[in-house]
């Protein structure tokens, strides 16, 4: 519902309330089949000997009951106010808990309307000031029945059905909120010639609804419990630039840059919790801790190559050089320079953080040509200060029976040699960080990729007006064409469990993203 | 082939009139308390007869896990053993378990310990439910599935303690540090800290649950109750496993008192109690469907439809993933070509491809056996052997034995000249009769022996950090009384 008013032609006033549900029924009914009795059968209802247990069966809801309200004012298009309040409702937060209130309040300035201003305009065609502050509720992390405490069923052997306890509810969960903060400015050049937004933000993000990790021998289902339990921050600033660069009859530019800088911390984590363990398939690659961005990179630190030996050199939590041989007896493989042995180095007992995957700066960059008929689009994105676990390259320097890279023939052969690459030893699945994530894997993932380019020409009316139609256009576009980077991988853009907060940045035998060409006419009739 | 069918139903709906919503607030109050349609509320987990049934075998299903005793808990037992050797070098199916360089953050170090407690703490949220809803069935039953889940119990506490402890029990009469004793129900976050006990209490808190459930299980559940006397507990599985566990302790005198009770004195070696157990005619049988001869005291209970899981399966590792050592007890000269055992279930080596054991044969189904008549005839006759006074060979020690050898080979039997000659005959014994089971590890630990060395692998003394599993990384961070283990 929504109400206008305008007093005396300078007093704008616009106020909105309403109300917004939204109910989601996911009802989800799987197959599967084996055992095929005869290799003629293709279809689900052909002959197998297995009466298979049926997979990927779901049936859960969720419901959103919102209500808001919104009122603009301004006066005379020149000073801005508005205030925002929303009260939300939902479903899979614990009783008692399942309301929020939400509160946000905007203003905004128009200095290049004011009259001591209009001297500028010619160059300085707008220029606002804005500043923001908000409340907003999140919930895309919690389970539909995250609250409920619950018991499963199965069976055991053939013939005795089973009920088990299988989730532990959290009787406190409920809303994760993020304040945020910012203030800026816009402004438009020569008649928006050049126009552009900087800005500075910070978003306090709390009651983090987090799988709340719990040492496995409580028992509870998943070792985990869904709560509200961690803070962080995201903060940076925030550019934009687009010009209209040349403007010419049969030829013009336009060009958009933008670029977002972000400094994300982690503020707290649940009580008698002090780390959050990031795992991928099978090993620990990612550490969640206060101080630190979400999801950094956990690694034992390597000291090199032994040009003596060719034996790894670890380097333990106090910074002690300790040299793996993978020959030894299983007692005596990693030793102290002195020969002493030491205890087995382990993610553990001996992991940093280092690096996150989280980007410093991050933004885009986009071109647009036109030239007569023609028109060509480059859009680019770079990334700017993340890392990448690299551990594809683990698996790939592991000395069992398996494919190697090519830069094992680097390896160390005889004393004397300086390399990276340790000697081999067969069975050897340590040295090149495949038991544990090492920091010789972990790379800089900095990249400018070229997103699209497209190529499209508009015949020109008069050949298409004969053909009775209202337009012809032609084009070819490349997705991905391109990427300028110095990660060894395939890809520094991709992550192997795919976006998740704790675990993020690992390529681990990871697909790259693929090149796409496209070429057809568009015509319209 | 896998086919799926996807049917989601999305409702939106955007009403402009704060009128209308406010209406439908007070229709809509129970779509913001749905209730789960695909599982039970803890309110009403135990409130039928049928409910508390499938509670206590939600038990079972717990210890039947493929990381626990419906796999890889007889596994790792085995193959930390010197008669494997790895052939896949995988680092997920035991290669670092074969070699002893097992680490607290390995996925199996953290898998097996997370099975095990999630049993435990299966069991003791049915114990406190079973006991909160006292109404619901007659006395005698709730006794009976609290002695069944408390059996379940002892189990997992006994396949925790055999790996994480920081010493065997033997070693210093229980003295060191085990694992943490969970006896009561968590079901929220609250309880995380919580110290290890010691060996002796642990071993306490096994004997106390196997007592309990000798006293409160069924004799039998009777003869047309399909392969219930096989897959649940009965009171001939408590007193086996109470010679087992007493067997970890040296306790010979008792030993023999709760052997006695389930073996006749002499052959035909037989159960005079509760199910006639004995030996099955062949030594085939009892790994073959159905998987419930006279033999199996007790099973983990497979099916194509309740398998142990991917790389979890016992016949997988002894066909693909391990081969036999040679130098191990297949090359033992009392272990001859004439012995069915080697007859049915080895396959010879090819070239570089070492020999394989096909005792397990079908990862889908075959039943994983837990305790045998075999090994209860075998636990029975090393406790006898021991207690022999002097250099005496006791007989009826020798007849267990040789019931054992002669089922598998008429032709050869075990003919010590002396007591020690008697008891490492029966340990070699144990080793070709439970060869692929899970005992070699049992079996070296609880005598305190060093592991022999195997290929590649060296000698694992007793007194190593590595005789016994590291505790896992994940607890030692969440629990903190968690301590580790050197």
């Amino acid at each position: 519902m929504t109400y206008n008013k305008t007093i005396r032609n300078k007093h704008n006033l616009n106020v909105t309330v309403g109300s917004e549900e939204q109910k989601t029924i996911v009802d989800r009914w799987g197959a599967s089949r084996s055992g095929l009795t005869d290799e003629f059968y293709n279809e689900f209802q052909g002959s197998f000997t297995i009466n298979n247990n049926p997979v990927g069966n779901v049936l859960t809801e969720n419901y959103l009951l919102s209500f808001f309200s919104r009122v603009n004012y301004n006066y005379n298009n020149r000073y801005f106010l508005a205030l925002t309040g929303r009260r939300d409702g939902y479903s899979a937060f614990a009783e008692g808990k399942k309301w929020g209130n939400f509160f946000g309040v905007s203003g905004g300035w128009n200095i290049s309307d004011e009259s001591f201003f209009q001297g500028m305009k010619k160059v300085v065609n707008l220029l606002r000031l804005r500043a923001s502050y908000g409340q907003v509720g999140n919930l895309a992390a919690v389970g539909n029945f995250a609250s409920l405490s619950t018991f499963g069923s199965f069976q055991y052997g053939l013939g005795y059905p089973t009920l088990f306890f299988s989730q532990a509810g959290n009787k406190d969960l409920s809303w994760e909120t993020s304040t945020k903060f910012d203030v800026g400015f816009q402004f438009g050049l020569w008649n928006d010639r050049l126009t552009g937004e900087l800005s500075y933000y910070n978003t306090d993000l709390s009651n983090l609804i987090i799988d709340r990790p719990l040492p496995s021998s409580m028992g509870i289902p998943g070792n985990s419990i869904q709560a509200n339990a961690a803070s962080m921050f995201n903060r940076g600033l925030e550019f934009t630039l687009n010009g209209r660069i040349i403007e010419k009859k049969d030829f013009s530019w336009n060009a958009s840059f933008n670029i977002t800088t972000q400094q994300n911390e982690v503020t707290s984590l649940a009580p008698g919790v002090t780390e959050l363990i990031g795992t991928t398939q099978l090993e620990r690659t990612n550490l969640t801790v206060v101080g630190q961005p979400i999801g950094s990179f956990f690694v034992v630190r390597s000291g090199g190559v032994d040009p003596q030996t060719g034996q790894r050199i670890f380097l333990n939590k106090a910074g002690q050089k300790v040299f793996f041989n993978f020959a030894r007896p299983t007692a005596t493989r990693y030793q102290f320079a002195d020969g002493s042995t030491s205890p087995a180095i382990g993610i553990a007992t001996d992991g940093v953080i280092a690096g996150s995957a989280l980007p410093k700066a991050y933004g885009g960059f986009t071109n647009n040509f036109y030239y007569k008929g023609l028109d060509l689009t480059i859009d680019a994105f770079y990334s700017l200060g993340n890392y990448v676990y690299f551990g594809s390259r683990a698996g790939m320097l592991d000395q069992r029976f398996w494919n190697n890279f090519q830069e094992v023939k680097n390896r160390w052969t005889k004393a004397g040699d300086v390399t990276n690459i340790p000697r081999i030893v067969y069975g050897d699945n340590i040295s090149n960080g495949s038991a544990f994530p090492i920091d010789e894997n972990l790379f800089k993932g900095d990249f400018l990729r070229v997103r699209t380019i497209a190529l499209g020409y508009t015949l020109p009316t008069k050949y298409v007006e004969k053909a009775k139609l209202s337009s012809i256009r032609v084009y070819t576009q490349v997705l991905n064409p391109f990427i300028i980077t110095a990660y060894p991988g395939i890809d520094p853009e991709i992550s192997v469990n795919g976006n998740t907060a704790l675990t993020p940045g690992v390529d681990r035998n990871t697909v790259g993203q693929a090149r796409t060409f496209t070429f057809g006419i568009n015509v319209g009739f | 082939m896998t086919m799926k069918l996807i049917n989601n139903v999305n409702r939106l709906s955007l009403l402009a009139i704060a009128l209308t919503a406010m209406v439908s607030t007070g229709c809509k109050k129970e779509n913001l308390s749905p209730v789960p349609q695909t599982s039970l509320s803890d309110a009403t987990a135990f409130s039928s007869p049928q409910r508390i049934s499938q509670q206590v075998f939600g038990v079972y299903s717990a210890i039947k896990s493929g990381q626990f005793l419906g796999g890889r808990a007889m596994i790792y037992q085995d193959v930390r053993g010197e008669d494997w050797i790895n052939v896949t070098t995988n680092g997920v199916t035991a290669f670092g378990v074969w070699n002893f360089s097992i680490t607290e953050g390995d996925n199996q170090v953290e898998n097996y310990w997370a099975a095990g407690y999630a049993a435990i703490n299966r069991a003791n949220v049915v114990l406190e439910g079973i006991d909160a809803n006292p109404t619901v069935i007659p006395a005698t039953l709730a006794n009976q599935y609290k002695a069944e889940v408390r059996f379940a119990r002892a189990l997992s506490y006994f396949y925790l303690q055999s790996l994480y402890a920081r010493r065997p029990y033997n070693a210093d009469n229980g003295a060191s540090l085990s694992v943490p004793l969970r006896l009561s129900a968590n079901k929220s976050s609250a309880g995380a800290s919580l110290a290890r006990s010691t060996q002796a209490q642990v071993f306490n808190q096994i004997l106390d649950d196997l007592n309990y459930a000798e006293t409160n299980l069924p004799a039998t559940y009777g003869a047309a109750a399909g392969d219930s006397n096989v897959v649940r507990a009965h009171k001939n599985a408590a007193i086996a496993m109470k010679m087992r566990v007493y067997m970890h302790m040296n306790r010979w005198a008792d030993v023999i008192t709760e052997g006695n009770k389930i073996v006749s004195t002499s052959a035909p070696f037989q159960s005079p109690s509760n199910i006639n157990h004995r030996l099955a005619t062949t030594a085939l049988a009892p790994f073959r469907s159905p998987y419930t001869s006279t033999e199996n005291i007790f099973s983990m209970p497979m099916s194509n439809t309740n398998s142990p899981g991917t790389q979890n399966g016992l016949g997988g590792y002894w066909t693909n993933e391990f081969g036999l050592n040679s130098s191990g007890i297949l090359g033992s000269t009392s272990f001859p070509a004439t012995d069915a055992r080697r007859t049915n279930f080895l396959t010879p080596a090819v070239g570089t491809t070492p020999a394989r054991w096909t005792k397990f044969n079908d990862d889908l189904n075959n039943y994983v056996p837990v305790i045998r008549y075999a090994e209860v005839l075998l636990n029975l006759a090393e406790a006898l052997a021991r207690q022999a006074t002097g250099t005496t060979v006791d007989t009826r020690a020798l007849a267990l034995l040789n019931a054992v050898r002669n089922r598998a080979d008429a032709s050869v039997s075990w003919n010590p000249a002396t007591k020690n000659d008697l008891i490492n005959a029966i340990l070699t014994e144990r080793r070709i009769e439970l060869l692929g089971e899970g005992f070699r590890s049992l079996d070296i630990m609880r005598q305190v022996i060093d592991f022999p060395g195997k290929a590649s692998v060296s000698s694992v003394p007793s007194s190593s950090l590595s005789y016994v599993w590291p505790i896992p990384a994940s607890e030692l961070q969440l629990n903190p009384l968690m301590v580790r283990n050197n």
